[in-house]
Order: C-alpha cells, then structure tokens, then sequence
C-alpha cells in the first residue's frame, strides 16, 4: 500500500532526532508568563487607582509620593535565568510591551526619574560633564549626573553635512555625546568636526576625532544579517531592527520580526504590542543607551512617551530608568558601568 | 484538583516531547527550528495546563506547532528553507540516507498546509477531523488538501513516487 510505505518512510525520517528534555524549562517559562499578564492586570488596576487618586490629591492638594520601590533586583536573590523562548537553539528573552514599560517599577540609576525637556533653561550653571544629551531641532538639552537644572545649548552654527546621495541632515545622533560625558561632537562639511566642551562651553573645530570607548565585539549567535543595525554599539551592546524572525510571545498580538537587542550574547527581543496605531512603538525604537553596571543594560524605548529601561540581562528583570517628557529627534547618553 | 500541576505537567510534556520534536521535524524539516516548535509549544501548554490536563494537551502542542509553522512559513516564503542535493536512491548502506534526502526534497515542493496535512494524517495517524482542527480548516478541506499532496509527491518527485511503488 503506496500510504503505508509513505508512513515507512516518514517514521524512519525521524527515528533519530532527539531533543534536550524541556519540560522543566517549560514550566518555568510559562511561569514567567503567568505573572506578567497578572502584573499587567495589576498594572491596569493600579492605572486606574493612580487616576482616581490624582484626581484626590488635586483637590487636596496633597503632593504625591514618588515610587522608590527598585525595579531590578539588587543581586541578593537568585534570578530567573530561564529563557522566554529560542531562536535557532540561541536563547532569547521577550521584553515588556511597550505598555508594561510604562508600569515597571523604577530603578536606580544616575538620570533623574522624569525628564522635562521643555524645562531646559539656557546656559546659566556650568556642568562638567552630561550624563544625556536630546537633540532637539537646532537645540541640545543637556542633563547633568545625579539630576538638577537641564541645560540648553545652541547649535545653530552646526551645517547640514550632505550624504553621496544628496540627502542632507543635520549631523545630530546616537553618538553625539562622547563616552565620558565631557564633549558634544558633530560632524561637519569638509571631513571635520565641530566640538563642543561642556565644561566651558566652547566650540572647536578639527580634523579627526576618537571617542576613548572602543566598541566592543558583538557576541552574535545567528545570522542577523537581514537586519539593520542601529544606535551605538555600547560595550557590546547593540540594537537592530526588523528582519530575523524571532518568536514572540503571542503572534496574534505582537508585532512579529521584532526588533532586537544583543547584550554580550543574550538577545532581547522587544515585543511590540498591536494597536490601532496611536500608541505603537516607534521604527528602530530601541537603541543602546549604555549600562548601569556590568549586567545591567539601558535602552531607551521610543514610543508616546519615551523612556529609559534597564534589563539585567540574561534575565527577567526590567526596570524603569527615567521617563522623557517633551519631543526630541535623537538622544545620546553617556552611561558607563566603569 | 491537581494537588501538584507543575509536576502533571513535567511529566507528560517530558513523555511527549521527543514524538513532538519528530512531528515538528516533519513540519518544517529543520531540527533547530523544529526545537523552537517544540519550546514555544510546551510553554504555551505548559500556561494552560490547568484547562489542558484533563483534555487532550498533545492536540493542543500539535495545533500550535502547525499554525505557528505555517506562519513563519509565510513571513519566510522567499527564503529557501531546504538544501538537499539532488539524486536518485542508491542501493547499499547509503541507501537510508538517500531516502531521507529524497523525502526532503519531496516534502519541500509542497506548501506548508499541505506539508501539515500529510505529516498529521500519515505520520502522526490522525483522523481527517483531527487533522482539520488542528490546521483550522474544515474536514474536506483535509481532503482535497491530501489529495493535492499526494499527487503533488508524485509529480514533483517522480523517485519518491516510485519508491513508494515498490512495497505494492
């Protein structure tokens, strides 16, 4: 019988193949889920309970408490190291959706919690150094270590620098702000540079520049060829965009080929929640922003409002770094677990 | 009442696991993307199991690993997935690797609800109805969908064809 023989031949296609036993795996992962749609049920209770209570403390005029809780643990407890899925056998971990960011719990880290870029003021105090920098149509904000008064600088003197294909910008990036904090650096017209130093708020220009930070090799497991990279490469730590087609957590509600991250061979995969697009994350969302210490990661998530996240890699755990309140175009920071 | 889920669970998806991976191979015929199969499979059982225990979780695995084959498969279709060399079966002790190959090569020409189809009903021996729930389609379209299969096996691998000619 032509069918049975078909049935031969397909068993013994498969008689060897073997895989490492899951279940234990498995069960925790699904753990993991368990408690994040608790939590984002919770988060939408606590939503609403914030609404309400506002509303409250408006009428009484009561300030409200900050959160101090921190989103990442401090090391004390054993964390959960069991992958959400895997991708071509390399691990992979799923981020919060662009809504569960907004709920993580804070972190401690050297930005304030919330930044305010329309509360820049024009250069009044002197700073040694930024800790961030948002670019801003011709204006750059600049923030200080450990938070005070944002600064504004000018940079109406910049030129636009033309790319082969007549394409012209104005040169302000992921990268602008160099790895110690201390300069402001643009590319110019002619293969030059123009240098601000923050400390003394002087411009400069020259003919090379190197930034002290080298970039670190990327510890990547797959091919990610089909994706563009984007953002800096911090200390191995890089972003990329859409492309390779990690699995989500749900296809039905997530946007798939995510965009992902790679942090010293752990891949985060940034889970892109479907909506009617109002509150969607932004295309390359998801740049490098640096490190708050060895394990630890910040990338910055563009969406409504955007925000600083810290992941411990190779683990479950997020927190929230800051919240960004104001437009800005691009941003670059200077977070170094050194 | 399970008083002890976590080890229910443990103990089935370890049973099932490697029938699973067999099948996934079959679906999609690579083995690392037959273990992602497999991994997103259990986990999303493994969310369920308290609804699932009691029913048929293996029905559950086997729809997930399908649909979720079947959408990669589209978001992938440029790419080719397979890279078998070509050949006809030889006799000798290379004869079973020759098989395999030939079934390979067969398999790809097909689509991946069609793929799906043969796997579930001549593999895995599932009824045209089970078949149909875990494609999400209707029984005759497990039909016409085995049909088109099977005829497709042997016009795009005329080998294969015969060697399943053989044993007649």
């Amino acid at each position: 019988m032509t069918q049975e023989r078909l049935r031969e031949l397909l068993r013994e296609r498969v008689a060897d193949e073997i895989m490492p036993d899951y279940a234990g795996r498995a069960w925790q992962a699904a753990r993991v889920v368990r408690r994040r749609h608790r939590l984002g049920a919770a988060a939408g209770v606590v939503a609403a309970t914030v609404g309400i209570s506002a509303g409250i403390a408006a009428v009484q005029s009561t300030p409200p408490t900050a959160p101090t809780d921190r989103g990442i643990s401090d090391g004390s407890e054993q964390p959960d190291t069991t992958p959400d899925t895997t991708y071509q056998g390399v691990p992979v971990w799923w981020s919060p959706d662009q809504d569960e960011e907004l709920a993580l719990p804070r972190t401690d880290s050297p930005l304030p919690a919330d930044l305010d870029l329309g509360a820049a003021v024009s250069r009044e105090v002197s700073i040694s150094r930024a800790v961030a920098a948002f670019a801003r149509g011709r204006t750059i904000v600049l923030v200080p270590p450990g938070g005070g008064t944002l600064l504004q600088v000018d940079i109406s003197r910049l030129q636009k620098v033309t790319k082969p294909n007549g394409y012209s910008y104005l040169p302000t990036s992921t990268g602008m702000l160099t790895s110690n904090g201390e300069w402001l650096v643009f590319p110019q017209p002619g293969q030059t540079f123009a240098v601000y130093r923050i400390a003394t708020g002087e411009w400069s220009t020259v003919d090379s520049f190197s930034d002290d930070a080298d970039a670190a090799p990327l510890d990547l497991r797959f091919d990610a060829s089909a994706a563009q990279r984007y953002g800096e490469n911090r200390d191995g730590a890089q972003s990329f965009g859409m492309g390779v087609p990690l699995p989500v957590r749900d296809p039905a509600d997530y946007l798939s080929d995510p965009e992902f991250l790679i942090a010293h061979g752990s891949v985060l995969a940034f889970m892109s929640r479907l909506t009617d697009g109002t509150d969607d994350r932004f295309k390359n969302c998801c740049p490098v922003a640096g490190w708050l210490d060895d394990d630890t990661v910040v990338y910055e998530s563009r969406q409504r409002t955007s925000l600083l996240v810290a992941w411990r890699i190779g683990t479950h755990d997020f927190g929230l770094v800051a919240r960004v309140h104001g437009a800005y175009d691009v941003a670059s920071f200077a977070l170094s677990a050194s | 009442m399970d008083p002890d889920p976590a080890a229910s669970f443990t103990h089935w998806a370890s049973e099932r696991q490697q029938a699973l991976l067999r099948t996934a191979v079959l679906l999609c015929g690579d083995h690392h993307r037959a273990e992602d199969l497999v991994q997103d499979a259990l986990t999303k059982v493994a969310v369920r199991w308290s609804r699932l225990r009691d029913q048929n979780p293996d029905a559950y695995a086997r729809q997930v690993m399908v649909r979720t084959n079947i959408s990669w498969w589209r978001r992938q279709r440029r790419e080719v997935v397979l890279d078998v060399r070509d050949g006809a079966p030889a006799a000798g002790p290379s004869a079973a690797v020759d098989r395999r190959l030939l079934l390979d090569r067969a398999l790809a020409q097909l689509t991946p609800r069609q793929r799906a189809t043969i796997v579930l009903r001549f593999y895995d021996d599932l009824s045209e109805r089970d078949t149909a729930e875990a494609l999400g389609v209707s029984t005759g379209t497990v039909k016409s969908q085995t049909h088109a299969a099977l005829a497709r096996l042997r016009t795009a691998a005329p080998e294969l064809a015969e060697l399943l000619e053989e044993s007649t």
